[in-house]
């Protein structure tokens, strides 16, 4: 007896730690609706519930969630949304592990060119799915993105994401004496165009208006005018439009045309309610997400046109782990998102979402219209802008390529180095971060 | 004595007890060091193969110019900021602690000194962030109104002020915490010392550095070793302050903050273990170092 008592003691001390290492990790943000479920187990009866798990970066599929499980209510789907900054670190370690990983999970568009590579992602081209018969309706960028090297489908999207130029109409209207999408895209058909606006702008109104918030405004500018990617055969190379784009941001920041402020900080959201900025540089999703969300005053003071040069930004691929269970049900799931007509139109009525499907895109583009934007139906405008879209020089570099360079202008445009150093800079930047690159 | 066969139980017991934290340093400590030192033999992305390397990732460590910069940043941004920290500290505990002076209210000082300690790191570094905003922050609008400043400065753009600023965050968030143990370590000593030198005639200063410094080492010394444990471990506010890349001109570039980019920004996962045993390193020598110097100081006085 007198043995067991240190025993049960050491046991109990011991038990509060261990429990304490096996602690679940976070499971949040399910979307599964308990009383649904519960309700339609009872009446359908056909056995097991079959559990899905999906990853995401984003809250944006719990849309379909809800609907894929009132389609089938003999499925589940978990979803665990897990934030920006951690996601590839945790999804990497699952997946090399093999441990708790996901059915289905999501990319944001710079991780899908690398992830595609990878065999995590089933390939979706063979039987049973086909589904190179889905891409045939998708928008080309947006399927290309999803296909490796050799030609497999790893990732599928729903969405596309051109860009824009959204405007204060008052402004316009104030300074230029036009608030016509059309007329005032004329203005900004170029870089040489959009610099005069901007200076038309300045001095028309004493300094007070300027043309972007910052110069991280314009990042996504040179991308799509350049002929190289960042990285072609192994080699890291600075095409000539990202040297001219350090030259014109340096000319924006002597000319006065930008706002100094960078990008998702509190001013830059200031900017979009004190109508000090004339426009911002956004895509689909920032209408909806960013200018809707943070200047709810300003409705029908805005009007979209197109940029300067095309440009795309972001975007969530989804596929299929290799090694689930549940393929069959995942590929529905995919299925639905991305082509099934009716659950696209639901969700474009419900979230003025700019979906991947072409035929949707020209059954809904004719008669849509948004009040934030007076009336302008962007969806129009919109469809016309993917076609300019060009998707072939995005690497996987890129993101953090994109980073240090921003950093770099910054310091370029403030006047601390010349150019040669800050390419210099950007050169010895990439050459740390990726010894395997032939940087010159 | 107790019988024999009583002490052998004792002892059996005493190995269950010690058995938790062996399970979890193996655990948490051991394993992921040893771990660590493998991956930092090794190339691996988080996706592709691990293939064996060998001493690769340290030779490429020495000839790294980032390396070198991150570390030169890392104990100028510590060095600036415990020189401070602890003469603050000193002077403070020494008046608050002094019975002469009867400063009022010594504990609601120790308390408000404490407060920012309080605050998450991360946080800090944001409202920093917003205060020292270049169009709109509260510090720039305040200058110019006072007429200081005529036009905003840049804070967050100029190199050689970050890594002064974030010392000053440094010192703010720590020197509370610093004046609380440096305060207990004068109040342990023993009153006599003090009625003895006063009887003695000796005045403030000879008191402070007669008395008081040298019976404050055993404390010094722990201070000065945990504040240098964190100080190169210093992550969040650098990451938190910029771009996360250690922005301006790579001047809050720590080395913790290039270990978290190589590993988890650009998928150096070897390269990244192989700086965090360079860091783990120098902080190994610096404590032998430091223990060693004030142990040489000890003896000296027996």
């Amino acid at each position: 007896m007198k043995k067991i008592i240190p025993l049960m003691l050491v046991i109990t001390l011991t038990l509060p730690l261990l429990i304490g290492c096996g602690a679940p990790t976070r499971e949040d943000a399910t979307t599964s609706q308990d009383i649904e479920d519960s309700a339609k187990e009872g009446e359908g009866g056909n056995g097991e519930k079959i559990k899905l798990s999906l990853w995401s970066f984003t809250d944006e599929l719990s849309h379909a969630i809800k609907e894929f499980q009132k389609r089938h209510p003999n499925v589940e789907i978990q979803l665990t949304v897990i934030p920006n900054e951690d996601y590839p670190t945790k999804i990497r370690s699952v997946l090399q592990s093999g441990k708790g990983a996901p059915d289905i999970f999501t990319g944001e568009l710079q991780q899908v060119k690398e992830w595609v590579e990878a065999s995590y992602w089933k390939d979706l081209a063979k039987e049973p799915y086909n589904a190179g018969d889905y891409l045939k309706d998708m928008v080309q960028y947006v399927a290309d993105i999803g296909i490796d090297s050799k030609g497999r489908i790893k990732a599928l999207s729903w969405q596309t994401t051109p860009g824009a130029y959204i405007y204060r109409r008052s402004v316009a209207k104030e300074y230029l004496g036009t608030d016509d999408p059309e007329e005032i895209g004329k203005m900004m058909s170029n870089m040489d165009d959009f610099i005069d606006l901007g200076r038309t702008l300045r001095d028309k109104s004493n300094g007070k208006i300027k043309l972007v918030s910052g110069v991280d405004d314009c990042v996504w500018i040179p991308h799509s005018l350049k002929e190289n990617a960042w990285v072609e055969d192994g080699k890291f190379v600075i095409d000539e439009k990202i040297v001219e784009h350090f030259k014109n941001m340096k000319l924006f920041r002597e000319e006065n045309l930008d706002a100094k402020t960078n990008q998702w900080g509190p001013p830059w959201f200031e900017l979009m309610n004190n109508g000090e900025v004339f426009g911002f540089l956004l895509p689909t999703w920032g209408l909806h997400y960013v200018l809707k969300r943070n200047a709810p005053d300003t409705s029908g003071d805005w009007g979209l046109t197109s940029p300067p040069a095309p440009y795309f930004w972001g975007g969530t691929w989804l596929g299929i782990y290799s090694r689930s269970k549940h393929k069959d049900v995942a590929w529905e799931f995919i299925k639905m998102v991305t082509s099934d007509e009716e659950y696209l139109q639901k969700l474009i009525n419900d979230t003025g979402e700019f979906v991947s499907n072409k035929k949707i895109i020209d059954k809904v583009k004719d008669d849509f219209s948004d009040d934030f934007l007076d009336g302008q139906n962007h969806y129009a405008f919109f469809a016309e802008e993917i076609e300019k879209i060009d998707a072939s020089k995005v690497t996987k570099y890129d993101q953090q390529i994109n980073i240090m360079m921003q950093s770099i202008i910054e310091e370029y445009v403030d006047g601390k180095i010349d150019l040669n150093k800050a390419l210099n800079r950007l050169k010895q930047n990439v050459k740390a971060a990726y010894p395997e690159l032939v940087v010159d | 004595m107790k019988t024999k066969k009583y002490s052998f139980y004792k002892e059996k017991y005493g190995y269950y007890f010690i058995l938790p934290y062996f399970i979890v340093f193996s655990i948490f400590i051991l394993y992921p060091l040893v771990y660590t030192f493998y991956l930092s033999m090794t190339r691996y992305d988080g996706f592709s193969e691990i293939t064996w390397v060998g001493f690769q990732n340290y030779g490429r460590l020495i000839k790294d110019q980032f390396f070198w910069k991150s570390f030169v940043n890392t104990w100028r941004i510590w060095i600036v900021n415990i020189i401070p920290q602890i003469g603050i500290a000193l002077l403070l505990a020494s008046w608050f602690s002094d019975v002469r002076y009867r400063i009022k209210g010594s504990g609601f000082f120790r308390a408000v000194f404490y407060l920012p300690n309080l605050v998450t790191a991360a946080s800090v570094a944001l409202l920093f962030n917003v205060l020292l905003d270049w169009q709109h922050g509260a510090i720039n609008q305040l200058m110019i109104s006072m007429g200081i400043l005529k036009e905003p400065i840049h804070w967050l753009g100029e190199s050689t002020l970050m890594p002064l600023i974030v010392s000053f965050i440094q010192w703010w968030l720590w020197f509370g915490h610093t004046l609380i143990l440096i305060m207990a370590g004068i109040l342990g000593i023993d009153p006599s010392y003090y009625e003895a030198a006063v009887v003695d005639g000796a005045n403030r200063w000879q008191i402070f550095i007669r008395i008081t410094l040298p019976l404050l080492k055993p404390i010094m010394l722990y201070v000065i070793v945990t504040s240098l444990i964190g100080g190169m471990q210093i992550f969040d506010i650098p990451f938190v302050l910029t771009d996360g890349k250690g922005a301006p001109a790579s001047s809050l570039l720590t080395m913790v903050v290039y270990l978290y980019n190589q590993g988890f920004q650009y998928n150096n996962f070897g390269y990244g273990a192989a700086i965090a045993y360079a860091l783990f390193l120098v902080i190994l020598l610096c404590t032998v170092v430091l223990i060693r110097f004030y142990h040489k100081g000890d003896k000296e006085y027996e």
